[in-house]
């Protein structure tokens, strides 16, 4: 009832000025942002940081949170009506959505979209508003070795869903925990590879490493291709057609099973809506009552991981909220924006600023109604953006990059850093190193070490701690479990493929 | 087999990024070896948690050099032997790349010298032109229309304290701010 009441409350904040703009503002640009194949959704809510720092806590996390939830959806447009995936997650709408959209169905192609994201984006946003204050009331028990545990699992949990390199992810991880290190320690006060440099001295900003990787580098990328996205000709005859009330009760085995697998995903730090997505389209392949046609232009494969992939963002605040831990990209920058307003997630958060965080609940809520409703009616115009020039695009991109990275610290020496991991960024791209546990590795490091560290003096160096504790082991169990299981999947191809030359 | 062999180059070009990695994090390592602390008796110092990582880094990278020099060969057959071959990406131009990035270093120094509204204006315009776009009334007008409305928006809206360069060009910077009203 005490949810009910606070939610309630947060509801009405929503009708305040502010709060009702930034919800709407991060709706449109997040579905631009989505729109435009040469801006990832996590570049956007990178981009969108600087905005929001004249702003109170809630509406700046309002917009943040409305321009994901938002961007989760707007991609579908062009992956189906132009097979331009506007995000990595709109790659599976690519082969049942443009295969309808040849058959002269995109209509009611994106009609599915609609309803997919709509069921899954509420469904899971109750599961967060149910789960979110009891996961951090169980977290209020932790201390430092759980926590250890916790961010362990997380680290090894955004390298096991990184993608075809395992080594890659681990490489990339481990040097987004090492660029934690540079700067004064906080417990001993000793300068780490700082090299005299005072700009190294006070640490390196997690957020002029995200800005620097993911905004610059990835210009840089597309520079490199010349920025030569295609541009559609037509956009005068789209529309959304919504299916009938009867079609919608034939998908809803589909739209279940998107919509579990989307929060459950979204639960596991470091996974997110990619990993949602791709993983409901592999389940419906393989438990679909048409599994045998998907791929050929079926509503089904566009309800699955449409449905994952915005009900991954329901289930990614929790673990946000109550633990201060993201689960996925783009909430490592929610939570980036979280600390730049003094604002620390936590379990203690539902004490301290509850009516913050109910604020930020109801506007998820009506963030997904609020985005199916401007996705029908302003499809056209929203479409119409791919026509930008992308180079025009992205100098603005740079541009926002570096005064994002500049209003941090007010310090023009940052701007050499973040030119430094654009470059970064770039080779990481080039040789196929995942970028996002490199961020997260960054953004969580300071948490692990402290853990770590405190862990370590609290029990006299005794490391089984983080084994022997009932919640820390399981943690840790989980966490092996994470990165043993990629690796034996790694060596059991390895083997199938050396009999295959040598039968 | 004839694909299988001559993969020397192949093979150094693949565990090149490795090695550097090697290099790097053991350079890194004994950095962290040396720091100079002073911890009471008995308890870990603030080297431990770097070489944790670097230590994890290193074994990451001598895992990856050597099942490349060892068994790639293999992999490299059975890939050849069982999946037609990856998409290639399209060449790309890496002048282009060196080029952006120049303009960004020289963004930033101009930044301190020019100020915010006039390096901008130049930043857009040339990093337009090296993105290949060549619509120059559009590439200027987008330039200083747009270097006008973000130095309104974050210095009147957002409250950002942009360079203003110095003189003469700070006079340019100020008489923008008059206009804007942005005291």
């Amino acid at each position: 009832m005490e949810t009910l009441t606070l939610l309630g409350a947060g509801f009405l904040s929503l009708l305040e000025p502010m709060n009702a703009a930034m919800l709407f503002l991060g709706l449109v640009l997040g579905m631009l942002v989505a729109v435009l194949p040469g801006l990832t959704l996590i570049m956007g809510v990178v981009l969108a940081l600087p905005f929001t720092y004249s702003l109170s806590v809630t509406p700046a996390i309002i917009l943040l949170t409305a321009m994901y939830v938002s961007g989760t959806y707007g991609g579908a447009f062009t992956s189906i009506l132009f097979r331009i995936p506007g995000e990595p997650m709109d790659v599976p709408l690519l082969w049942d959505g443009f295969a309808m959209a040849k058959k002269g169905e995109a209509a009611k192609a994106l009609g599915w979209t609609l309803i997919a994201a709509l069921c899954g984006g509420l469904v899971s946003a109750i599961v967060m508003v149910t789960l979110a204050h009891p996961v951090a009331r169980f977290a209020l028990s932790f201390s430092a070795p759980e926590y250890f545990a916790l961010v362990f699992f997380g680290l090894t949990t955004v390298v096991s869903l990184a993608g075809s390199s395992i080594v890659n992810a681990l490489i990339s991880l481990f040097i987004g925990l090492f660029i934690a290190t540079v700067g004064t320690d906080s417990i001993y006060g000793t300068e780490r590879f700082a090299f005299g440099i005072p700009m190294l001295a006070d640490g390196v900003e997690y957020l002029i490493i995200m800005v620097g990787a993911y905004g610059l580098g990835e210009v840089l990328v597309r520079m490199e291709q010349g920025f030569s996205s295609p541009v559609p000709q037509t956009v005068a005859s789209i529309r959304t057609r919504l299916p009938r009330i009867g079609e919608i009760r034939a998908l809803k085995a589909s739209l279940f099973r998107g919509t579990t697998i989307g929060t459950i995903v979204g639960l596991v730090p470091g996974a997110g809506a990619t990993v949602s997505s791709f993983v409901a389209y592999g389940a419906e392949g393989q438990y679909g009552a048409r599994r045998a046609e998907l791929g050929t232009g079926i509503p089904e494969g566009i309800v699955a991981p449409q449905a994952a992939a915005t009900a991954s963002v329901g289930g990614a605040m929790v673990p946000l909220i109550a633990m201060g831990i993201p689960g996925s990209g783009a909430t490592a920058i929610i939570l980036g924006a979280f600390l730049l307003h003094s604002l620390h997630t936590g379990p203690q958060v539902f004490v301290s600023s509850s009516h913050i965080v109910y604020s930020i609940f109801a506007s998820l809520f009506a963030g997904i109604i609020g985005m199916c409703v401007i996705g029908y009616f302003a499809i056209r115009p929203l479409v119409k953006v791919l026509a930008l020039p992308e180079a025009l695009i992205s100098s603005f991109v740079v541009l926002f990059c570096f005064i994002g990275a500049f209003a941090a610290r007010n310090n023009l020496s940052d701007l050499y850093l973040l030119i430094a991991f654009g470059v970064l960024g770039y080779v990481f791209e080039r040789l196929q190193f995942p970028i996002a546990p490199l961020v997260l590795g960054s953004i969580l490091g300071p948490l692990a070490e402290s853990s770590f560290m405190t862990s370590m003096i609290s029990f006299r160096n005794d490391w089984t701690v983080f084994f022997t504790r009932p919640i820390s082991g399981l943690l840790m169990v989980l966490a092996l479990i994470a990165l043993v299981f990629p690796l034996y999947r790694h060596i059991r191809d390895a083997r199938r493929v050396a009999q295959t030359v040598h039968p | 087999m004839a694909a299988v062999s001559g993969t020397g180059w192949h093979k150094a070009r693949k565990a090149a990024p490795y090695a550097l990695g090697l290099a790097v994090g053991g350079y890194f390592f004994y950095l962290a070896s040396v720091l100079e602390f002073s911890a009471p008796g008995g308890r870990i110092g603030p080297e431990l948690w770097p070489k944790m990582i670097l230590g994890a880094l290193l074994a990451t990278c001598i895992y990856e050099i050597v099942r490349i020099v060892l068994f790639d060969n293999l992999r490299h057959a059975a890939e050849e032997a069982t999946e037609p071959p990856p998409a290639v990406a399209p060449p790309g131009n890496l002048r282009r790349v060196i080029a952006g990035v120049t303009a960004a270093i020289a963004y930033v120094n101009l930044l301190d010298k020019f100020g915010f509204l006039l390096s901008t204006i130049l930043f857009l315009a040339v990093f337009g032109y090296l993105g290949g776009y060549r619509r120059h009334v559009v590439i200027w007008l987008s330039s200083v229309g747009g270097s006008v409305v973000l130095m309104f928006v974050f210095m009147r809206v957002v409250y950002i304290a942009l360079p203003l360069g110095v003189a003469p060009f700070s006079a340019c910077s100020h008489a923008a701010m008059s206009v804007m009203g942005i005291r």
